[in-house]
């Protein structure tokens, strides 16, 4: 846990030192919001924010993937991490750790300018689960993807290709239950334990395989 | 202290090491000769457990390598023309990270210790993408002298360092009676510093034996031979 805490802590000193990818989906996420607030009119919003909110964190989330592992890049200091006393799932939860660390702050400043943008509150504590289950299934399995897609040729086009048709169930799973949340309704059992499932099945599987996706 | 039993290693169809069998004992320094492409390379990140042989063993500090991977990796250091440095980070806050990895203790005067010893003491708040080939190459050193490693394997260190450099870094990657496996193309510092030389080529190693007793000549004549088979 330790060795876990150490690395993510260096992950996130990195980003914030280089700004390289968070400033950049953060822009993209309200260029996005400000399209959309001037294209849709104020009586199709409740209806259809669910898909809004869920699309831009998509396209956020594989930008975001895509450079999990840029920082080992440039100095191959994923290499030197591999001589060091780690084990690989440690890299691999550190990598998750400091991913849901940006990711989820990127959604919770989408949601307030969301909120001010649409006259439309969502900061609602139903949408924080969905988006704290949601967005574990997203790094979880984004990070997997994002190592395997580091020692292939087309990276930035390996990872939307594993990716997205993966996670579409937990997409749908956050469309479906934000929908609910927005309606008033009681969140469904059964789309929410979609999402733990995926979140548990994501975080196993990469548990075994991350060592040889990280392998040379 | 390295026992190396039948290392093999392919990248799909392409075999880079055919077979590589290496005792090293306990402080001895062993230097690995051979032309670009040879498997030099390979053959240290596979001792330095960064990549998974094809086929056969390694013991290190009668540790068996596949085994326990970490409990290996305690007791050695890779120094290769890759630093492992973050750029973003400085020079204190890259030996800090690595120091916290390998548990060291009193990890700042161990850093002001080596940063003193290698010369870059006035470049340690500075980051690492600011710094020149040469100093990064020393910073590295310092890097995988942090926890004291019994091993050290060192791929081509005078790259990149001026003569005066690798006399002082000689100095201190030798302290602690420590083993070391390098690689070098300078036949002359390679034959000078070591206890033992072998030369490999085309994945297999053509000559093992103890230094003394060779000339420099000598072992030109040899490399040359080899390499030309």
């Amino acid at each position: 846990m330790k060795q876990i805490l150490i690395l993510a802590k260096k992950d996130i000193l990195l980003e914030f030192r280089g700004k390289e990818i968070t400033f950049s989906v953060l822009i993209f996420a309200i260029l996005a919001l400000i399209i959309f607030n001037f294209s849709l009119g104020s009586e199709d919003i409740k209806r259809l924010a669910p898909g809004i909110l869920w699309a831009i964190f998509s396209f956020a989330g594989i930008l975001h993937m895509d450079h999990t592992f840029a920082p080992e890049k440039a100095d191959d200091t994923l290499e030197g991490l591999r001589t060091c006393p780690i084990a690989p799932e440690a890299i691999y939860f550190s990598k998750v750790l400091s991913g849901f660390f940006f990711m989820f702050a990127i959604e919770i400043i989408t949601f307030i300018i969301f909120s001010v943008l649409f006259n439309l509150n969502v900061l609602i504590p139903q949408i924080f689960l969905v988006s704290l289950l949601a967005t574990i299934g997203f790094v979880s399995a984004g990070t997997l993807f994002a190592a395997i897609a580091l020692n292939t040729r087309a990276q930035e086009l390996v990872l939307p290709l594993l990716f997205l048709p993966t996670a579409t169930p937990l997409i749908i799973a956050a469309v479906t239950t934000t929908t609910e949340a927005l309606s008033g309704k009681p969140l469904s059992v059964s789309w929410l334990g979609i999402m733990l499932a995926f979140d548990i099945l994501f975080l196993a599987v990469s548990y075994i395989v991350f060592e040889y996706a990280i392998e040379e | 202290m390295v026992k190396a039993k039948g290392i093999r290693k392919s990248f799909g169809s392409k075999i880079v090491l055919r077979g590589i069998d290496l005792q090293v004992s306990e402080g001895e320094t062993l230097a690995i000769f051979g032309p670009n492409g040879a498997g030099k390379t390979t053959l240290l990140k596979i001792l330095a457990t960064a990549v998974k042989p094809s086929a056969g063993d390694v013991i290190i500090s009668d540790i068996p390598v596949k085994r326990e991977p970490l409990k290996a990796r305690r007791h050695l250091a890779l120094v290769t023309h890759q630093t492992y440095l973050y750029g973003q980070l400085t020079v204190r806050e890259n030996l800090d990270l690595y120091s916290r990895i390998y548990q060291v203790k009193d990890i700042p005067e161990r850093i002001t210790e080596l940063a003193e010893k290698l010369g870059f003491l006035e470049r340690l708040s500075d980051r690492a993408n600011t710094l020149s080939r040469g100093l990064k190459q020393r910073v590295s050193i310092a890097r995988a002298l942090l926890h004291k490693p019994r091993l050290l394997l060192l791929d081509e260190p005078e790259s990149g360092l001026d003569q005066e450099a690798i006399s002082r870094l000689w100095g201190i990657v030798k302290e602690d009676n420590r083993t070391i496996i390098l690689t070098t193309h300078n036949l002359e510092w390679g034959l000078a510093s070591s206890d033992k030389l072998a030369i490999l080529t085309r994945g297999n190693i053509k000559l093992l034996r103890e230094t003394a007793g060779i000339s420099e000549a000598e072992i030109k004549e040899l490399y040359s031979e080899f390499v030309k088979k």
